[in-house]
């Protein structure tokens, strides 16, 4: 902070009114540094207000329910205390559907940016009807989740979809993609399908990687994957880590296993194939077939805590790595 | 030019051609992958339920049933949920754009104690599992009388979503210090600075904004569900729910060709949107 | 017209009975000898109704609008929203539930409005017109099936039952199972292993289908047909080690294992066994009478499907459950009760009613219905009469009030695919489900108080 800082004192002297004895000028004003401060407070109190109303008081509820043994309908319920937590922490199915998050997640993020980066990097080639390719490898991205659960189950069907018609083509055997173990490569490729995404982004990194960069590597000798890696890759880091950091969130979070149940909505829950039993399956289950509100609010509560944790460990371990074309905070 | 009287350069020259052949071809069937499983869906539209469940796979219709688009179509109100899905989504992107970049200018241009705390807060709501708020949400909004109606869109609206604050942020950030400077010097509120200069500026992100926007709107089934009645209710929810037999059970053909239907839309916008929100995205990667 | 008129046709008219064959049905059944209500008019008054799409077509709520004066407003059934409307002291005036499962479970909670003075008030809904499937919207305090009326059901069928396809019998050279005596499981799983063809990883026919309507009504009408109970006297309890329960178990745990069927280790796509059944790749489905509705639409399937009564077990008794019995019931806080009652009147007895008998998609539920099931046909006469002489061994197989069928339904399935893929003995599985399942009865059981 540095020109905010600027002492601006009240200006009221005959030399500085000089040509511009506006209104504003003339009243005793108030420092700069407020106006500032005041304005910050005035264009963020949209965001606060929705805030507190729509997100801190159902999360302060939520946080009430997951002390008690509450099922939306039961009149005696009652308060356990830390029981729920204690309950989870001990709980096996936590722990197995943490860990399946946990691969999930892992595997998910990088092959999914791994495979946008090399898709916005074959589509930044100059190739014809370069447009249309990006189109066409995008579009998949913006297909809602209920229609992407809709075309998979129907693509990964183990009689009548078209994934096992290739695959007897070749005279080997169907397999049962929707349940264990190969329904987890479904959703995988579910979320794969989306990588357009990441390809768009690191499109529009790619394009500002300055050519002379480029050129001046080429002149050293450098070979193209050396390039890609010295060069383009640190350029993206920023790219690629806030794509890492909504990946992670967003694997956790998905429904996707819901929507390639054979029942596709929320009572989907209670027949999921348990490679496909992620933590928050674990917390659907718990809310919406056993009724276990107040058990699932402690599931969820610890679910934002490791988020909030790994979240900050992505940050943390990135810092030195990441790049940082453009530092918003470090004006002068 | 024969093969025989090819200059010294020939060689790289056929290996670009060669490259070039890989390159396109790489490409196509990429593209083929990603468009197929789309296609497979329109396909599966086309189909008789037992042509649908046939096994081995009909890979195509032996007759198209192009009715079926009409059938599902005319079985329920396809349109009047269409029309409630746009009216959803439209209130809520528009609003949630505007808000939206009016929260991240304040927190790309402006100071206050609290800020990097706030900013922190900001993108930790992004991490919060929306379920967690399902049950309150709906009692809030039963409270205040808003249930069956658009208003909680309004509400979520005005109330700026952090991923979209995060874009506008990142692209206010970027843009150069003296913009601002000459009109506070000019006796500008920043109301002003960011209504007249940075608005105007930030097109390629408010496309990007309402293109992600419209489509979260169009794709939850969750929130309409909870909080309309049938009739007021989305296309999400139609197209989940509502091609189903006397006993309930699903007609997978017609839910394939309504899916399509319900797609289309989408692919659209993001059609018309595309340049901006190519260019918009690329904010992300600032800080 | 295109060769595949027939089947258009057919597709079209199966549809139509979802949305607007109700409306349509009323108008032919105009000549039928039905008591004209003598409720009160609804007078203009809104009544909301949580209910699924099938439960109700837009042409019915114009209908109700026309017939008594009511406006139907819907909202979709869901669970959260129900909790949350309840909660909020704003309940919908009728909501849809099944009758085996939902019945006893929200009537033990004292959220549901007792009936019984409603009926004994009523000239379209006379109780001694009332098929006996209604008893499972009954609640003692104890025991589903008697004491107060809680709701009713809209159709039924005897759920264990099931349907089969003499193309693929014959094709594989096996047997018909007896028309009015029941095959024993043992045999019905023999049957299916001998009509199943697979090829390359993928099952071209599936033998049979046995799933239930949901598995933990299954497994306690598996038991119940082996002679014995899943549940405690108190349904406080689960116990697969009893050996009936055990002979249940371990039967759909060889089904399973058999894979001759859609199973949770196996699962069918389409969610039911229909578009399979009708793409003739099943020779046997566990659906009642209202796989008709989709059956009787399809001119080349119907005369090679056939019903057969519910199997038994060696040694077992003949019981034919309904699993489901989907229905209305009026929460006990609803505003608007009288209306809801005689939208309740109106959709159980009078035009809605008759439309749905006439369908085929299940049996009426009031007796004086009956005459209105289909039966102009060869094969729908044949099926009628399997089906009339099944009726004789209906009971209610009460269920726990004490946890949702999806509770039990998601616990069972958490642990039955270890051992349907043969990594697990169904003694451990006995084992465990008592523990999983007893846990949340306990818990279920405190909360009622």
């Amino acid at each position: 902070m540095t020109v905010d800082q600027l002492p601006v004192t009240g200006r009221t002297g005959p030399a500085a009114s000089a040509g511009r004895a506006t209104p504003a000028a003339q009243r005793p004003r108030i420092s700069m540094t407020a106006r500032r401060h005041r304005a910050f407070y005035l264009f963020t109190a949209p965001w606060i207000i929705g805030f507190l109303l729509l997100t801190i008081v159902p999360m302060a509820y939520a946080l009430w329910l997951s002390f008690t043994t509450y099922d939306g309908i039961s009149p005696h319920w009652r308060y356990v205390g830390l029981g729920n937590y204690t309950e989870l922490f001990s709980d096996p199915t936590t722990w197995n559907s943490l860990g399946r998050t946990g691969l999930f997640a892992i595997t998910s993020v990088p092959l999914s940016i791994i495979a946008g980066l090399g898709l916005a990097v074959l589509v930044n080639r100059p190739v014809k009807a370069r447009g249309l390719f990006r189109t066409l490898l995008y579009l998949p991205a913006v297909v809602p989740p209920v229609g992407v659960g809709l075309t998979f189950k129907a693509l990964f069907d183990q009689n009548s979809g078209a994934a096992n018609g290739v695959i007897t083509l070749f005279g080997l055997d169907a397999l049962g993609w929707l349940a264990d173990p190969y329904a987890r490569y479904v959703l995988l490729m579910s979320v794969l399908w989306a990588a357009g995404n990441i390809m768009i982004i690191s499109l529009a990194g790619l394009q500002d990687v300055p050519r002379e960069l480029h050129e001046a590597a080429r002149i050293d000798g450098a070979s193209a994957w050396r390039t890609f890696r010295s060069i383009t890759v640190p350029l993206l880091s920023p790219v690629l880590l806030f794509q890492t950091v909504t990946g992670v969130i967003a694997s956790v979070q998905t429904i996707m296993p819901l929507l390639l149940s054979p029942d596709g909505t929320t009572a989907g829950v209670t027949a999921l194939p348990q490679s496909n039993y992620l933590y928050m399956m674990h917390v659907f289950s718990q809310y919406f077939a056993l009724g276990r509100y107040g058990y699932a609010s402690a599931l969820l509560w610890v679910l934002f805590v490791l988020i909030l944790i790994v979240t900050g460990l992505i940050f943390k371990f990135t810092s030195g790595v990441v790049f940082y074309n453009v530092d918003p905070e470090a004006k002068k | 030019m024969t093969a025989t009287s090819l200059p010294p350069n020939s060689a790289p020259r056929v290996r670009v051609r060669a490259n070039r052949l890989v390159l396109y071809t790489v490409l196509v069937a990429l593209t083929g992958l990603f468009i197929g499983p789309f296609g497979w869906l329109v396909l599966s539209g086309l189909k008789t339920p037992a042509e649908l469940a046939a096994s081995p796979v009909h890979w195509l219709p032996t007759d198209f049933q192009w009715q079926n688009f009409a059938d599902a179509f005319n079985l329920i109100d396809f349109l009047g949920y269409a029309r409630n899905s746009l009216i959803i989504a439209l209130i809520y992107a528009v609003l949630v754009t505007l808000s939206s970049a009016w929260v991240g200018f304040g927190f790309a241009r402006l100071e206050a104690p609290g800020k990097k705390t706030l900013f922190g807060i900001l993108i930790g709501s992004m991490m919060l599992p929306q379920m967690i708020t399902l049950l309150p949400t709906y009692l809030i909004f039963a409270k205040l009388g808003m249930v069956d109606t658009y208003w909680p869109w309004v509400f979520w609206g005005l109330a700026a979503a952090p991923y979209l604050v995060f874009l506008f942020r990142q692209f206010f950030a970027g843009l150069p210090r003296e913009l601002e400077e000459a009109a506070i010097v000019d006796g500008c509120g920043y109301g002003m600075i960011f209504w007249r200069i940075f608005l105007p500026q930030s097109w390629p992100v408010l496309s990007a904004s309402f293109v992600i926007a419209f489509t979260w709107s169009w794709g939850d089934y969750i929130a309409p569900q909870l909080l309309l009645s049938t009739d007021k209710s989305t296309l999400a929810v139609a197209v989940m729910t509502t091609y189903v037999t006397s006993a309930g059970t699903p007609v997978a053909n017609l839910q394939a060709a309504a899916s399509v239907m319900y797609v289309v839309p989408i692919l659209l916008i993001f059609l018309i949107a595309q340049r901006g929100f190519v260019a918009g995205m690329s904010t992300t990667g600032l800080k | 017209m295109h060769p595949h008129a027939g089947a258009s046709l057919s597709r079209r008219r199966f549809l139509a009975l979802s949305a607007a064959g109700a409306a349509t049905g009323t108008a032919a059944l105009n000549g039928c000898a039905m008591r004209v209500s003598g409720g009160v008019s609804g007078g203009g008054e809104t009544v909301t109704l949580m209910v699924k799409p099938d439960d109700i077509s837009p042409e019915l709520i114009r209908q109700a609008q026309k017939d008594i004066g009511v406006k139907i407003v819907t909202v979709r059934y869901d669970i959260t929203k129900l909790i949350g409307m309840m909660t909020n002291g704003t309940p919908p005036d009728l909501v849809r539930g099944v009758g085996a499962t939902d019945a006893p479970y929200f009537a033990a909670r004292d959220v549901m409005e007792d009936l019984d003075p409603y009926f004994a008030g009523s000239s379209v809904l006379r109780v001694d017109d009332l098929d006996p499937v209604n008893d499972l919207w009954r609640f003692d305090g104890r025991i589903q099936g008697k004491g107060p009326r809680y709701g009713m059901a809209k159709d039924f069928s005897q759920d264990s039952m099931f349907w089969y396809n003499t193309a693929l019998f014959d094709k594989a050279g096996v047997d018909y199972p007896p028309e009015t005596e029941p095959v024993t499981y043992e045999e019905w799983l023999e049957n299916a292993e001998r009509l199943t063809r697979r090829k390359s990883g993928q099952t071209t026919v599936f033998g049979g289908s046995y799933n239930g309507v949901s598995t933990p009504n299954l497994l306690a009408s598996l038991t119940a047909a082996a002679g014995g109970s899943l549940f405690s006297d108190d349904f406080s309890r689960v116990d697969f080690t009893t050996p009936e329960a055990r002979k249940a178990l371990n039967w759909y745990i060889e089904y399973g294992r058999a894979r001759v069927g859609p199973s949770i280790i196996q699962p069918d796509p389409n969610a039911w066994d229909g578009p399979t059944f009708q793409a003739n790749r099943m020779a046997m489905s566990n659906s009642g009478y209202w796989l008709g509705g989709l059956i009787n639409a399809d001119k080349k399937l119907a005369p090679l499907a056939r019903l057969a009564p519910a199997p038994m077990f060696e040694g077992g008794q003949r019981v034919s459950p309904c699993q489901a019995g989907t229905g209305l019931w009026m929460p006990k806080k609803a505003k608007n009760k009288d209306a809801a009652w005689r939208v309740f009147e109106w959709f159980f007895g009078e035009g809605p009613a008759k439309a749905r008998a006439s369908s085929g998609w299940g049996i009426p539920t009031l007796r004086s219905l009956r005459p209105l099931m289909p039966a102009q046909e060869d094969y729908q006469k044949r099926v009628l009469k399997v089906q009339n002489a099944e009726l004789k061994h209906f009971s209610v197989i009460a269920y726990t009030p004490y946890a949702t069928a999806d509770s039990l339904y998601a616990l069972f399935n958490q642990e039955a695919p270890a051992a349907m893929n043969g990594r697990m003995s169904v003694d451990t599985l006995a084992g465990r489900l008592n523990a999983a399942m007893n846990e949340q009865l306990k818990r279920g059981k405190e909360q009622v108080g």
